[in-house]
């Protein structure tokens, strides 16, 4: 079978341009010094077009790699940010610590300094419907906690166990309307009694001292402290500070607004007063101290029989003797 | 006119090629648009115009981006011209067709740069095969359905008139 004569023709067309094409590439396939005016006026031609296209594309890369800069400093920013919180975090913690070992510090001191017996505990919960008047401590029974001992930080008195647990103890808070304490004046030794202030929702967590005679000397700012009366807390733990004298509402007895001593909303370490060494008073020692009471009623008379020359005479003696310890004292 | 029109579209691709291609390459692979381009109008066009096609755009790349002269002028003409081949026997209506003529004459096309390149003497054929003519041939068969809508598109509306 014959091929077209057309076919042919194009079939040598082709082969002929191939050959060319071979020739043009052995010819050309070596460096060259200068090109071919046909190339010069192409490229020449066509290099602005390139130059815009790829300044152009240039730019979208760059605004692309800007873009994609972006969101890698946003996801940098974001991991940073998110590393800064683990750091503000533990930054926390550590304040957390020494902010606790700052208390805990205070309280060691304070344990050392106490007569008391005490047994630190940690707050371990609060009352959530009225978390201002109980809250619970994790010592128990097991480790020597009983009803009515009285809790205490180194502010001053917080409350006393109102129940037991195995490893956990419920504490009434000195606020709470059921706690009665008997309470005394710094100064003056004006005593009274600390109840919870009722009605005064305006300003909870505040204690009321009633009971106070009409010419007793208490006044704003005055420190109210225990006064060891009733066996439950021991005397002199500070109780609170007066903001505000008054006169009950029968017109016959004094009451004073106090401001506890103890933040109860702050509450973390706590001390159960596990005993009181010699401060409570046993049922013989208050007799004991009832007689030597009334002995000295007797002597104040019976100092009142005295002369008053001798009295001067004995003042004098006394006044010399203090001198001469004093002169002693200075030239030791 | 027309003839102009395909200068121009020759260039524009070449420029595309040459400037823009490159900044969207992917993983250091490139598409041979003006390959596409070729065999698009091939399909369309005939083997005649199809080559004469192929060795115009092919000469323009040599003269652009080629060392010697004449290496895509000639695997150019040669893939237009067998993709004019199939203008009779295409259904032109589907772009399937065209995208895998592409596909196989990528390696025809990389095939014989790569031999009469200097590059034969130093690679071996299948890590070629692998490594550079597959990876295009796989970019240019995705490539495919734009161009050849664009080029089916215009040659419906004769814009190509009175070459097509």
């Amino acid at each position: 079978m014959l091929t077209p004569m057309y076919k042919k023709k194009k079939i040598i067309t082709i082969l002929l341009i191939l050959f060319f094409l071979i020739v043009l590439m052995s010819l050309t396939n070596r460096e060259r010094d200068r090109l071919t005016i046909v190339e010069d006026i192409i490229i020449s031609a066509v290099s602005p077009f390139q130059n815009a296209v790829f300044t152009a594309s240039a730019q979208v890369r760059d605004f692309v790699e800007l873009l994609q800069e972006y969101q890698y400093l946003a996801k940098e920013n974001n991991r940073l940010t998110e590393t800064l919180g683990n750091y503000k975090g533990i930054s926390n913690e550590m304040e957390e610590i020494k902010q606790e070992n700052k208390r805990l510090r205070e309280m060691l001191d304070f344990k050392d300094r106490s007569d008391h017996t005490l047994m630190p505990a940690k707050v371990i919960a609060r009352d959530p419907s009225n978390w201002f008047n109980t809250v619970i401590i994790n010592k128990g029974h097991k480790d020597g906690v009983s009803k009515d001992m009285a809790i205490i930080t180194n502010e001053g008195l917080v409350g006393n166990v109102l129940s037991v647990s195995r490893h956990a103890s419920k504490v009434l808070l000195l606020t709470d309307s059921l706690r009665a304490v008997s309470g005394t004046v710094q100064e003056s030794r004006e005593m009274g009694t600390i109840g919870f202030v009722e009605g005064f929702v305006d300003e909870p967590g505040y204690c009321r001292m009633v009971n106070i005679s009409q010419d007793a000397e208490i006044n704003d700012g005055d420190v109210v402290v225990s006064s060891g009366l009733g066996g439950v807390f021991p005397p002199g733990l500070v109780i609170g500070e007066v903001i505000e004298v008054g006169q009950d509402e029968y017109g016959l007895l004094k009451y004073a607004l106090i401001k506890p001593a103890v933040s109860f909303n702050r509450l973390e370490e706590v001390f159960v007063v596990k005993s009181a060494g010699d401060e409570f008073l046993s049922e013989k020692e208050i007799e004991h101290y009832e007689e030597e009471f009334s002995q000295e009623e007797e002597w104040e008379e019976h100092e009142s029989e005295i002369p008053v020359e001798e009295e001067i005479e004995r003042e004098e003696m006394e006044n010399g003797y203090l001198e001469e310890s004093i002169d002693n004292r200075r030239i030791e | 006119m027309a003839k102009a029109k395909v200068l121009l579209i020759i260039f524009m691709f070449l420029i595309i090629q040459g400037s823009l291609i490159p900044f969207l390459n992917i993983g250091a692979r490139q598409p041979d648009l003006l390959l596409i381009l070729v065999v698009c109008l091939s399909i369309l066009w005939g083997s005649k115009k199809g080559a004469a096609l192929g060795l115009a755009a092919g000469l323009f790349q040599d003269i652009l981006y080629g060392q010697a002269l004449g290496i895509f002028a000639l695997t150019k003409m040669l893939a237009g011209y067998l993709s004019g081949f199939t203008e009779k026997n295409i259904y032109k209506d589907f772009v399937l067709g065209p995208m895998l003529i592409v596909f196989l004459l990528t390696f025809l096309h990389e095939g014989l740069v790569f031999i009469f390149s200097e590059e034969v003497t130093r690679l071996s054929l299948m890590y070629i095969l692998l490594n550079a003519i597959l990876p295009k041939a796989l970019y240019n068969f995705c490539l495919t359905p734009f161009v050849y809508l664009l080029v089916y598109f215009a040659n419906k509306k004769n814009f190509f008139y009175p070459i097509q």
